[in-house]
């Protein structure tokens, strides 16, 4: 029974992942850099989604619509003053990093001031929080939402990547964006949209958390070093590099636990990390 | 008038961790976010001696570099093969297991307790407890830090880092191991940052996890950069700026956990507005 | 014989291209070999396999008879042997008398904690800057230097390496005549001091006035050697070379 609770946590907090560094793997991939700030969209994201639904009770659907616009738009703003200046200059990626890592600093700073820096749940009813019975395993109800919808997403981006006219654009900007712009593709135009995306991705999952666990200002630090390493663990010049890489560190973690205790789960993605990096630099799969 | 000290104690003690990460971040051109693990690593290796088994803060200061760059050299041994952004990806991983092992090996670090009565160093008879008589035993660590790696980046070490930064493979076409360079730059750094924590620990005389955390590697970050990366007095330059200027907001009487939020988030945008408008920093020569 | 390099059966794939397939070449001590072939016949392929930039996947690299299953590119002070680089790779924020200097001084990583260059270091590297016509630029940055100012300083590194096996990828390609000749010069000096020389080149008449000795690659494997004269007027090479 131990068994099946365990492996319904690992595929809950798989889908968590998976969400995470499919958004994640979107920037590395088209703007080829290691976007920090993409912890700060996923605390714009979780947080909104607090001061909309739990303070100002604002209707759920309306709630979640505001707060992934909110965390696409923060990170489309980041792109359009900061990044994409950095980027037309052709500056290192360390330098796009430092900044990223500035601008995360600053954002769960500036939330830290508003909200507190206690931890911070959204759900508003205590029908939020009811747990369901899964054949004998007991979830919450953000875990079974993962669980259900979370595959539907993916399967949702992956047609939109091969098949939609914005996907192909996407790609061609991943193999080589000057090719890309000289063939017609709006590089910029397409770089908005997809760092919009993978900002209403990174909101997503801080609702996500917000809802299960709580939110804390240094959360979104702490989720971007197991959503890098699930990108560039499953291989980050591949989509589902990135779902394969949330799941391995989903079981990885959860066996942790087990065998642990709770308290080293934030080793985890480290350890994968250098292993990884140790035996097979490039990831699992490739592109 | 102690108010001053306090601050020049601070300005020290900063002083020293940005010169000694500078070494790793300009230097060798390894952009590591662990400073606060080796800076806390130091504290811890001084309160704990001083605290459970009775050392002098004197003694601990030649052992806490020593911890500290042992620890540097067995995580460093794997690092050295990393380069850029996934050299910052494993030591912000090597600074979240260091929290994590801070807050929970409680028999050992007190936690979230931390460790409190870390006494005051003393020598032959003379006891460092007064404001004037800490800034003087500060100043002189920072003045010894400041002369090694002023030596450092003068000598032929330096030189070879600096290559290590501009082109690692051209380099070892030359028949140098790069990685063992890396390495060493990396435990050297660890090892003066270590410094910073033993004054910080014995000056507080009180540590717990909080005070190691991320936030303080950024404002090491800002520190560097601000005053202009690879470049010592650079990063003298930037720990004067980013301690004096940010004591104003004490003045205006926020409450002292906004205050702090406050800071890191200027720091933050600090960061941002350099790699914007100025990566070279005030002083720098280098362009990052 | 010291520092001859053979090659046996070496491989190199990228991906599923070969780009050196089960090479086995001879270079010969004390001359100028010239390395020709089309484009992306792996000529400079095999200059990073032989300078350890790349690790090779099978077959072996000989250097005076050790068989060197890896080749490391830190040992090349060890085995004496050099390279420049076709698209230049200098240490571009530091000056040009330190991107000598760091060729010069210590290897050792402890030891060169407590060097500081020395005089001697300081006049080998101004001699060499001197021969080169680079003194007066000593204390820019190499990154301000111009495009023929930087090809002569890879190959003053080169030279304060003082190595007996000296790989050179390109030094002509994009430079004036008159500096041509001057690097043709320095090349020919090498030479004379019994300096084992490998030379890609595209130029057939640079390649026939300096190497003693050719080898045409093509698709990773050798097509002809020989004398330059013979080699170069061989049909099979002319061929590949024009793609009839």
């Amino acid at each position: 029974m131990i068994f099946w609770q365990l492996t319904l946590y690992a595929i809950s907090v798989g889908m968590f992942f998976s969400v995470l560094a499919m958004g994640w793997g979107l920037i590395l991939r088209s703007a080829k850099f290691f976007n920090l700030a993409y912890g700060g969209a996923f605390l714009v994201g979780g947080y909104m989604m607090f001061l909309f639904y739990r303070m100002w009770n604002v209707h759920f659907v309306f709630s979640i619509l505001l707060s992934l616009f909110g965390s696409g738009l923060y990170m489309l703003l980041s792109y359009k003053f900061i990044f994409s200046v950095l980027l037309r200059r052709k500056a290192k990626s360390l330098i796009l990093l430092i900044a990223s890592f500035g601008l995360l600093t600053a954002t769960s700073a500036i939330l830290g001031m508003i909200f507190g820096n206690q931890s911070t749940l959204i759900a508003r009813h205590l029908s939020d929080i009811y747990t369901v019975n899964v054949f004998g395993a007991v979830l919450n109800l953000a875990q079974v939402v993962a669980i259900v919808f979370v595959p539907v997403l993916i399967f949702v981006f992956a047609y939109i990547r091969s098949s939609t006219r914005f996907g192909r654009a996407m790609r061609a900007i991943e193999d080589d964006s000057e090719v890309a712009e000289l063939v017609g593709i709006p590089k910029d135009k397409t770089l908005l949209q997809i760092f919009f995306i993978s900002g209403t991705l990174a909101g997503l999952g801080g609702i996500a958390e917000g809802f299960d666990l709580g939110l804390i200002p240094t959360s979104g630090l702490i989720i971007i070093l197991p959503t890098i390493v699930a990108t560039v663990v499953g291989g980050m010049q591949s989509f589902w590099g990135g779902i394969l890489g949330a799941f391995i560190l989903a079981i990885a973690q959860q066996l942790t636990i087990v065998f642990f205790g709770g308290s080293w789960v934030q080793a985890v993605p480290f350890v994968i990390l250098i292993i990884m990096l140790l035996l097979r630099p490039q990831g699992i799969l490739k592109r | 008038m102690e108010y001053i000290f306090h601050i020049l104690i601070l300005v020290s003690i900063y002083g020293i961790l940005a010169l000694a990460q500078n070494l790793v971040m300009g230097g060798a051109g390894l952009l590591t976010i662990a400073g606060a693990a080796f800076y806390g690593i130091g504290a811890y290796a001084a309160a704990i001696l001083a605290t459970k088994f009775g050392f002098n803060i004197f003694t601990t200061l030649i052992i806490a570099p020593l911890v500290a760059g042992l620890i540097a050299l067995m995580v460093g041994s794997t690092f050295a093969r990393f380069r850029d952004d996934y050299f910052m990806l494993a030591t912000l991983g090597f600074l979240m297991i260091f929290n994590t092992v801070v807050r929970n090996w409680e028999s050992f670090t007190g936690g979230s307790y931390g460790i409190a009565g870390i006494p005051k160093p003393h020598v032959f008879g003379f006891v460092f407890d007064t404001p004037l008589s800490f800034v003087f035993l500060a100043v002189v660590v920072l003045l010894i830090v400041t002369a090694i790696t002023y030596f450092i980046s003068r000598s032929s070490f330096g030189r070879v880092l600096n290559a290590i930064r501009e082109d690692e493979d051209a380099l070892a076409i030359f028949g140098y191991k790069t990685s063992t360079y890396k390495l060493m730059a990396f435990s050297i750094g660890a090892a003066l940052t270590a410094w910073g924590g033993v004054l910080f620990a014995s000056y507080l005389t009180f540590i717990d996890s909080r005070l190691f955390t991320v936030n303080e590697s950024i404002l090491l970050w800002a520190m560097i950069i601000l005053g202009g990366i690879a470049r010592n007095r650079g990063a003298l330059l930037g720990a004067f700026l980013l301690i004096t200027v940010p004591e104003a907001l004490r003045f205006i009487g926020f409450p002292v956990d906004f205050a702090a939020l406050l800071r890191q988030c200027i720091y933050g945008l600090l960061l941002v507005f350099l790699m914007l408008y100025r990566p070279k920093g005030i002083l720098g020569k280098y362009k990052l | 014989m010291k520092n001859i390099i053979k090659t046996k059966q070496l491989v190199k794939h990228f991906g599923g291209v070969s780009a050196v397939d089960h090479l086995s070449i001879t270079i010969p001590k004390g001359q100028i070999t010239g390395l020709v072939g089309p484009n992306g016949s792996g000529k400079t392929t095999l200059i990073n396999l032989l300078s350890g930039f790349f690790s090779h996947d099978k077959g072996a690299i000989l250097f005076s008879d050790t068989e060197r299953r890896k080749i490391l590119p830190w040992e090349n002070k060890i085995y004496n042997i050099t390279r420049t680089f076709q698209q230049i790779r200098l240490f571009d924020q530091m000056t040009v008398l330190d991107n000598m200097l760091v060729v010069l001084t210590e290897r050792n990583p402890f030891w060169s904690l407590f060097e500081k260059h020395n005089k001697y270091h300081i006049k080998q590297a101004e001699d060499i800057l001197g021969h080169l016509g680079l003194y007066e630029k000593r204390f820019h940055n190499a990154g301000d230097l111009s495009y023929g100012q930087r090809k002569l300083l890879e190959i003053g590194r080169v030279l304060s390496m003082d190595a007996d096996t000296i790989l050179f990828d390109e030094p002509f390609a994009g430079l004036f005549p008159e500096m041509i000749k001057q690097i043709e010069g320095i090349i020919k000096e090498l030479k004379q001091k019994g300096k084992t020389i490998v030379l890609v080149e595209h130029n057939m008449a640079i390649i026939r006035s300096l190497c003693d000795y050719v080898i045409v690659m093509d698709a990773g494997k050798m097509l002809a050697e020989g004398s330059p004269e013979k080699v170069l007027s061989e049909k099979i090479v002319l061929e590949a070379y024009l793609g009839e």
